[in-house]
């Protein structure tokens, strides 16, 4: 097993290789002032390591939050002072584990947004929250600051399950986290489950989504489902290599994706996205953005943006980071720029937004993608229509409810059909 | 070339690995035409196919200087380094054409092996002298002397001529080059008379154009010369001469019994053809040299242009690659399923994966390729026979009196042990037994009469299987025979797919169809709806697999603001899917159009 202190190590070493490299970066993007819909931060510190998880997050390491924060406020400068001050509709503070921060340190992050976000637009704010985490005074300052949606990450509500992807929350801490939230005022609430855990039943499985459902006010607005991903690189792949466990069979996977399905619409939420479950109305604007060819700026080491037609992601590296914003001639600590082309760009846009419950509205399409993608995707999607698993009308494409769980190999021929 | 410099051409040959690529090596080395620091192993294997297979796929020729140590007359000695392997024997019967002489390579611990018999009697008939060597004398297993005795009993050669030598470590090697100049006789041919120069090879250079190798019977070459390919009756000006020795030298001239390279802006590369005779255009020749009996391609398979290959780029690599490997054919073909592409013929199944992993190297192409096949005759009910190369050339069965197929006589020589294996497995594979003969008291040689398609696949790896690694295979063309052979169609989803038919036996149509079912079910990958898969005789369905639906393809994680990382993640899976070909709505794999190629025993 890998322990905090390794990947510490491991971290430092790495930046010592790339600074040795002497490692550039890539410089933003011309374009002027960009309204953009939406600000994403990331903050790369947990308390330990997950083992399934492939987010950019250091164990401990928190004696750096305060060079962190000074380094955020000096990228959020420089993006304000080359985009123009963002006013964005929607905020998102993922990680890492933003509430791993202590009131004082969150109350810092909250200012440093205020400084350099007009909110004046702002409909949904979110902070994801780990349920060990999260407490009354930090929701008081959370709240304070205008945020109004709180991301749980609950994930299983069965210890051994938690044990086996190496969560270090009980699951008594979720319902607690819920009710801290709306004591404090937060209205909208989401849960992150996963589903196909080593040793996962479909009982354990009900059971967990019944908790998750019972949980305070009436239950989560929002729901996320993940399956889970064996990503290279993480603890839980290494362990599924040496013969740890083994994953849980297709068939239960299926079952337990169609459970979610029919439990949550019985329970009253639509899935309005592959793994996205919400209330009518609180669907997550954020990642609505992101799916339908919106604009971010993204802030934090590894935060991924797009403004303007250009993608780029900053430094997956807090060293590189902190030593990119430096007090003294801060730069942007961008990485993997890129531009895609119409074509490209529409691909990808079509793959998302085929996701997406309601379907991809032709009109709505070309207003963002600047191209009618009804003769692509009609060309395309035409044996698939035959077939049942796609409907297409005169204005829209799609996917049907059967569709959904065998969804990427339908959108392999959409991502380069233009 | 001044008048006391005497020439001798000679080839290498021997069974595959008993050591040419070494001797040339030594050769080199000896004669000073390399330094040791230099030399890297097996030098004239320069193709990286050659280095990484460890095997002599093309001949190559070089020209080295030697004077003998006794008398100190001087030698120019061009020696051509011939492939082993059976697939590759036109090579050897091309250098043979060139060379006055030859050294029989045999491996001292292996002793006589089918190649070695067939290469003798090729280099008898061609009326060469022979210098019999007997290489690897360093191992501790080696037996020279018997290995001399066996050379006398099988091919009638002189076991006390023979030369001992080690092509590793050198022993024997100033020994063999005596024997060379004083044994080999001089080329006949006359620097005064018209010009004859035989094409033994080419190759085409992007910058200069066709590098055409010759073999000067008559005449001379001269830089500024206008030449006429006498076949196709072109001329060209020579720009530049030169001899391999081994690094590329140019030269003034290249007279009669030497050997070289003439470039000379040869940019239409159907202008040279093998075998060619090149003669000065102003005092013309009057006949052309014999040149090379055409080979026999006796496998045949589709190339098909695959993802990212254009028709006509797949077309302008296999031109190229013909003038470098004229033993390879090509004509256009289509496939319902695949599309344009070409049917091509080669020696055998080692020649046809060097011929498509050149193209791949050499020309960046990448090839869709169908099952291979041997060819057939068939005979119409109104008499005429007709070949043909593929099953689906097959005429209606109505119109259907027989089919032949080709058959061969399988020289297979074994420990005397494994005969009652050898001949199981030669029956298994409706060989009729000819004869045994010993060449010592526990090895023989067997002679079976065999289809061709019985042997051609996996005969080789399963004979090398039941004798341990010590039986060895020659085999040369007897003809067409007819035999009880039906066409098997392959039906996917239910359409028949024409690049997948096959001619089999009747006897073994069961066992093969439903091989090949469960091997496309296996490279077939689970669609959105259940798949068929089937063999058919006629109407009779013989075998039948299906496969499942999909059920589950869907990536469900949250990407948070990364979309490209999903976009590249599908793209990839695109990727692979590009290796594919659309067949009504079922997606084939490439690799699954070898499928066919399951014995099914
Ligand atoms: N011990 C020993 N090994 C040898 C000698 N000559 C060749 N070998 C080895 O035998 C193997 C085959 O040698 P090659 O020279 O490639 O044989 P080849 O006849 O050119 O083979 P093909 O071109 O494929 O027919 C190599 O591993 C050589 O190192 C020798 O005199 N002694
Ligand atoms: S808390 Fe979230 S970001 Fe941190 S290690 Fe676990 S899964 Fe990864
Ligand atoms: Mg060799």
């Amino acid at each position: 097993m890998t322990t905090a202190a390794d990947e510490n190590r491991l971290e430092r070493r790495l930046a010592q290789a790339d600074s040795a490299a002497g490692i550039s970066f890539a410089a933003l993007p011309k374009t002027g002032p960009a309204p953009v819909d939406a600000v994403y931060v990331h903050v790369p510190f947990c308390s330990t390591k997950c083992h399934y998880c492939d987010f950019y997050s250091l164990a401990g390491h928190l004696d750096e939050v305060d060079a962190y924060l000074d380094a955020l406020k000096r990228e959020a400068a420089l993006q304000v002072h080359h985009f123009g001050r963002p006013r964005p509709e929607t905020i998102f503070i993922g990680g890492g584990t933003p509430t791993l921060l202590n009131p004082a340190e969150l109350e810092r992050l909250m200012a440093i947004l205020h400084e350099s976000i007009d909110m004046s637009r702002l409909n949904e704010f979110t902070v994801e929250a780990n349920p060990n985490t999260f407490d009354a005074p930090r929701a008081r300052v959370l709240k304070a600051a205008g945020v109004n949606r709180i991301s749980c990450g609950a994930q299983s509500f069965v210890k051994s399950e938690l044990q086996t992807l190496q969560r270090d929350h009980d699951p008594e801490n979720v319902p607690l986290a819920f009710e801290i939230a709306r004591a404090a005022g937060i209205e909208n609430l989401n849960v992150d489950l996963i589903f196909g855990i080593p040793g996962q039943t479909l009982e354990s499985w009900v059971y967990s989504l019944d908790r998750a459902l019972a949980l305070a006010g009436g239950g989560p607005d929002h729901l996320s489902c993940y399956s889970l991903i064996y990503e290279s690189n993480t603890a839980m792949t290494a362990r599924l290599n040496r013969g740890e466990f083994t994953p849980i069979d297709e068939d239960l996977e299926l079952a337990l994706f169609e459970h979610v399905y029919r439990r949550l619409r019985d329970a009253g939420y639509q899935r309005y996205e592959v793994s996205n479950y919400a209330r009518p109305g609180r669907e997550c604007r954020h990642n609505l953005h992101y799916w339908k060819g919106g604009q971010w700026l993204a802030w934090g080491p590894s935060a991924a943006a797009h403004v303007a037609g250009w993608r780029w992601k900053n430094v997956t590296n807090l060293t590189h980071y902190l030593a990119a914003l430096q007090e003294k001639d801060p730069q942007v600590p961008a990485t993997q720029m890129e531009r895609l082309s119409t074509r490209r760009r529409a691909g990808e846009l079509a793959v998302f937004w085929l996701r997406l419950a309601e379907g991809l509205n032709y009109a709505e399409f070309h207003r963002i993608a600047g191209l009618d993608a009804r003769p692509v995707l009609e060309r395309v999607l035409k044996n698939y229509a035959e077939l049942g698993f796609v409907s297409l009308t005169p204005t829209a494409a799609r996917l049907e409810e059967k569709a959904v769980v065998v969804s990427n190999r339908i959108l392999t021929d959409v991502v380069d059909a233009f | 070339m001044p008048d006391d410099i005497l020439i001798r051409n000679f080839c290498i040959i021997a069974h595959i690995d008993h050591g040419k690529s070494t001797l040339a090596d030594r050769l080199l080395e000896r004669t000073g035409a390399i330094t040791q620091r230099e030399m890297n192993a097996q030098f004239l294997d320069d193709m990286d196919l050659e280095k990484e297979r460890g095997i002599t796929i093309k001949a190559s020729a070089v020209t080295v200087s030697y004077t003998h140590p006794g008398t100190g007359q001087k030698y120019m000695l061009n020696l051509i380094d011939t492939p082993g392997h059976v697939d590759f024997h036109y090579e050897v019967a091309k250098a043979l054409q060139a060379c006055e002489g030859a050294l029989l390579l045999c491996d001292a611990t292996q002793g006589v092996q089918a190649q070695t018999v067939a290469n003798a009697y090729a280099a008898i008939d061609a009326d060469l002298e022979i210098i019999p060597v007997i290489n690897k004398v360093d191992l501790p297993s080696a037996r020279p002397d018997a290995v001399a005795e066996e050379m006398e009993q099988v091919l009638g050669i002189d076991a006390l001529a023979c030369v001992p030598i080690s092509a590793k470590t050198g022993i024997g090697i100033d020994e063999l080059l005596k024997a060379i100049a004083e044994k080999l006789p001089a080329p006949a041919g006359s620097s005064d008379a018209p010009l004859q120069a035989l094409i033994f090879d080419s190759k085409y250079d992007d910058y200069r154009g066709v590098v055409v190798y010759v073999r000067v019977i008559n005449g001379r070459l001269i830089r500024g010369q206008k030449i006429r390919m006498m076949g196709k009756n072109t001329i060209y000006a020579i720009t530049d001469l030169g001899k391999f020795m081994p690094k590329a030298k140019p030269v003034e001239s290249i007279g009669a019994g030497e050997v070289g390279f003439i470039i000379a802006n040869i940019k239409t590369i159907q202008d040279v053809t093998i075998g060619d005779t090149v003669t000065d255009s102003a005092a013309p020749a009057a006949e052309p040299l014999p040149g090379y009996r055409p080979p026999k391609q006796m496998v045949f398979c589709d190339f098909y242009p695959g993802a990212d290959t254009e028709y006509t780029q797949l077309r302008d690599a296999l031109e190229k690659l013909r003038l470098n490997d004229s033993s390879f054919t090509f004509e256009p073909e289509t496939s319902d399923a695949l599309g344009f592409g070409f049917r091509c013929g080669f020696l055998g199944l080692l020649h046809m994966e060097i011929v498509q992993e050149r193209l791949e190297r050499e020309h960046k192409i990448e090839v869709i390729q169908t099952a291979p096949t041997v060819p057939y005759e068939v005979v119409t009910s109104d008499g005429t026979v007709k070949m043909i190369d593929s099953a689906s050339e097959l005429p209606d069965p109505s119109a259907l009196l027989e089919i032949r197929e080709p058959m061969i006589r399988a020289s297979i020589i074994v420990p005397a042990k494994n005969i009652g294996d050898v001949s199981k497995l030669c029956q298994d594979r409706r060989g009729v037994y000819k004869k045994t003969e010993f060449i010592t008291t526990d090895r023989v040689i067997i002679e079976y009469e065999m289809p061709l398609a019985e042997v051609i696949f996996d005969f080789f790896d399963k004979l090398k299987t039941v004798t341990q690694g010590y039986g060895t295979l020659d085999y040369d063309l007897l003809g067409f025979k007819v035999d009880d052979l039906v066409k098997m169609d392959i039906l996917v989803a239910g359409d028949k797919i024409s690049a997948l038919s096959l001619i089999v036996h009747k006897t073994k149509a069961d066992s093969r169809g439903r091989a090949i079912i469960k091997k496309l079910k296996q490279e077939i990958s689970r669609h959105l709806f259940e798949i068929s898969i089937q063999a058919a005789v006629g109407s009779r369905v013989i075998a039948r697999e299906t496969v499942s639906a999909l059920r589950k393809d869907v990536t469900s994680k949250c990407y948070g603001g990364d979309i490209s990382r999903k976009r590249k993640l599908l793209e990839k899976q695109k990727e692979g899917k590009k290796r594919m070909k659309q067949v009504g709505r079922v997606e084939i794999p490439q690799k699954a159009f070898m499928a066919i190629l399951e014995p099914g025993d």
